[in-house]
């Protein structure tokens, strides 16, 4: 090989290694992750529900069908953690949270789950992303933070 | 190695390329308007359901199927079965090749039927539990099967190649044919084990609930590595027949070997970066996925290097001066030379899809983007630019070398690909843009979001879904003008003798790998490439196996399974 043949190549691969560094960086210093592994033994729950722990932590349980979320209208206050459980009654589903880094997929046999803080007020929709059937572009429920 | 001399293909071979050349294309009508129309939808500028008997979803099936499964996989076969013949020198085995194509056509019209009733609304990743027809997936499987024996059907050829030429290296272009077909056929295996043994029965009622978590990890076991698949004939054609065509050299056939086998052996071990927003993975084995999916980019990043350093070199033999003159030089717009065209065309697009797809195997940072419409922005700037130009460009030029027809319109047909590329350039990054204000892709926005009346309409996403629709104008008039072509080519008389085949072949600047090396041997990297995918997916797949509660069928208009499970 060429020597800039094989200068073209370690310069992609650090560069690559950097930007790999930097998403492990943002990941374990800033907190800023892919969704938790709840193993596929947690058996998927079917109610939805919203519960405020006694030290003020938020914990909703979504459930995704076709096509509506459970619950549809959730409020809750301004930077306080919220858990965020969800699992799909029928087929699988997206859940994504405008304006934020909230992203899940609802897969029928799993519960997934994240945590996140609201830090402005307003109405945030939650769009369902993966294609469910013939009404999935309806399927839409508000997280309203105030 | 030098090929001065065409090859003459036999009857038969001819008129079964033709079928693999042509079926496809005629397919792609379909393919491509319903794209456009998608962009009409989501702009809100079609607010229903259906168009002109066409169901959204229906139509987005379609254009999943037809333009990334049946044309990919067809033109792979079609150019693989040109390449091992010119640069063998070998004719294919007739009843493989009869096989074949059988196979392959009988399984597309088999899985076009209930696309087209409306009865597989399921789109081309048919995530279960929603379900087709069952003859959607059987179809599928007939197609792989068949693009599987084109391939059996190569090998005894290569075999007897290596007999007469036993101090030779298999040529550049055929390594990357085998590369690309060596990859297809490892990763349609678990696409095999989910359709055989998880949707057929269960479509047909005979098992009544499967594993979701378990077919969804064996589709994207399938589904990325099957983006190299379609991305690898692409490469053959940059770095075999571009530089010669441009007029000078391939500038590292070393470099190019490498690739070939870095594809090898990191395309499969990288699936699971579809999956990141899924539960039931330990993140540790998302993080491994993600830091492979980084390392199948540098033979990427090597390729730009490359193929970018034997343009420079062809530019500088036309007369190119200075660091940026060679540019100037390269023949962009030479009617007799279209394969130039329509790949400078599709590397400029590319510089942009690679990049942004780094982003998508970001891990964390596709927190942002999983599912929204950055994700089409990019794939179209992957599969719907480079692949899919040299598949525009590449299928007229075996059409006009097995009919012996001259390309007519030659100036419109080199004026497709940039067209193309401009539409590109207004539709990608306005889906991508669109996609970081969060717009899903996949959806009939037009019913809901873009609809000034519904309660969830986004004032916000109105601007990137109206540039979408322009780009969706421009791209649906390129592919006008390139059936214009067609249609000009097939009804013009035949100028020179059907059925010969002839491509230009680059020459190396710098030395090629020596023919006793590694790089020259494909068994080994192939027990790597397995030991990688044995390493990464163990664990993802001892956990999706893990799960519980399986899913009963679906019908995508009904919140009602098929059948109900007994609690």
């Amino acid at each position: 090989m060429e020597r800039t043949e094989k200068l073209v190549l370690l310069f992609s691969s650090g560069l690559l290694g950097v930007f790999f560094l930097a998403l492990l960086a943002a990941a374990e210093l800033q907190g800023i992750n892919v969704p938790p592994c709840l193993p596929a033994t947690v058996y998927p729950f079917n109610e939805a529900r919203h519960d405020t722990l006694p030290d003020g932590r938020h914990q909703i349980f979504y459930v995704a069908r076709m096509w509506r979320f459970e619950p549809e209208v959730v409020e809750v206050p301004l930077n306080t953690p919220i858990d965020l459980f969800l699992s799909a009654a029928d087929v699988t589903h997206g859940f994504y949270l405008s304006w934020t880094n909230t992203n899940l997929m609802a897969i029928p046999g799993l519960v997934n789950a994240y945590t996140l803080r609201l830090e402005k007020p307003g109405v945030y929709p939650i769009i369902c992303h993966e294609y469910c059937g013939t009404a999935h572009h309806n399927m839409v429920a508000y997280l309203v933070a105030k | 190695m030098q090929l001065t001399s065409s090859f003459a293909v036999t009857r038969l071979t001819r008129s079964l390329m033709l079928v693999e050349v042509g079926l496809p294309l005629v397919l792609l009508v379909l393919g491509i308007y319903h794209g456009f129309l998608q962009t009409l939808y989501r702009a809100g500028l079609l607010q229903s359901a259906s168009f002109a008997g066409l169901n959204y979803y229906q139509g987005l099936t379609l254009h999943g199927v037809i333009n990334a499964v049946v044309l990919t996989t067809f033109f792979g076969v079609a150019f693989g079965n040109a390449i091992v013949q010119y640069y063998l020198r070998q004719p294919l085995i007739p009843w493989v090749h009869a096989l074949s194509t059988g196979l392959m056509v009988g399984g597309t019209l088999t899985a076009a039927v209930p696309m087209l009733l409306g009865k597989a609304d399921v789109l081309y990743t048919f995530y279960p539990p929603l379900k087709a027809h069952p003859a959607f997936y059987i179809g599928a499987a007939i197609l792989v099967v068949g693009s599987w024996v084109a391939f059996f059907g190569w090998l005894p050829l290569v075999r007897r190649w290596h007999r007469v030429h036993s101090d030779a290296s298999l040529p550049l272009a055929v390594m990357g044919i085998l590369v690309s077909f060596l990859i297809w056929f490892l990763c349609t295996i678990p696409l095999a084990i989910e359709v055989l043994f998880m949707l057929i029965p269960w479509s047909l009622g005979w098992v009544s609930s499967i594993n979701i978590p378990l077919a969804r990890t064996l589709f994207w076991f399938f589904g990325h590595p099957l983006v190299y698949f379609w991305l690898l004939p692409t490469y053959v054609v940059y770095y075999v027949m571009l530089p010669k065509a441009a007029g000078g050299k391939l500038y590292s056939p070393y470099a190019a070997r490498l690739v070939f086998i870095l594809f090898l052996v990191l395309s499969i071990p990288v699936g699971l970066h579809h999956q990141y927003t899924e539960p039931g993975f330990e993140r540790f084995w998302k993080g491994v996925h993600a830091l492979l999916t980084f390392a199948v980019a540098i033979p990427s990043f090597i390729t730009a290097f490359t193929v970018a350093a034997s343009l420079e070199y062809a530019g500088i033999q036309r007369g190119g001066q200075g660091l940026f003159g060679w540019m100037a030089r390269l023949p962009w717009f030479d009617a007799n030379r279209p394969i130039v065209a329509y790949s400078l065309a599709g590397l400029l697009i590319f510089l942009f899809g690679g990049l942004s797809g780094i982003v998508n195997a970001s891990y964390n940072l596709n927190q942002t983007i999983h599912n929204t419409g950055f994700i089409s922005g990019h794939f179209h700037m992957t599969v719907g630019g480079p692949v899919f130009l040299v598949i525009l460009g590449m299928s007229l030029e075996l059409f006009s070398q097995l009919t012996g027809k001259p390309i007519r319109g030659r100036g419109w047909n080199i004026a497709v690909p940039y067209l193309w590329m401009l539409g590109l350039f207004i539709f990608s990054p306005a889906m991508m843009v669109g996609g970081l204000l969060g717009q899903p892709r996949r959806t009939n926005m037009g019913l809901s979001y873009l609809d000034p009346s519904s309660p969830h309409f986004r004032l916000d996403w109105v601007v990137t879904s109206y540039l979408a629709a322009i780009g969706g104008v421009i791209l649906v008039i390129a592919f006008l003008i390139y059936l214009g072509v067609w249609v000009a080519t097939i009804a013009g008389p035949a100028e020179q003798p059907a059925g010969y085949l002839a491509f230009p072949t680059a020459e190396g600047l710098h030395p090629d790998v020596s023919t006793t090396s590694i790089l020259n041997r494909l068994g080994p990297w192939l027990g790597l490439a397995l030991l990688l995918v044995l390493v990464s997916y163990w664990a993802p797949l001892r956990q999706a196996l893990r799960t519980l509660q399986y899913a009963p069928p679906y019908e995508p208009d009904n919140p009602a399974p098929i059948v109900r499970l007994e609690k």
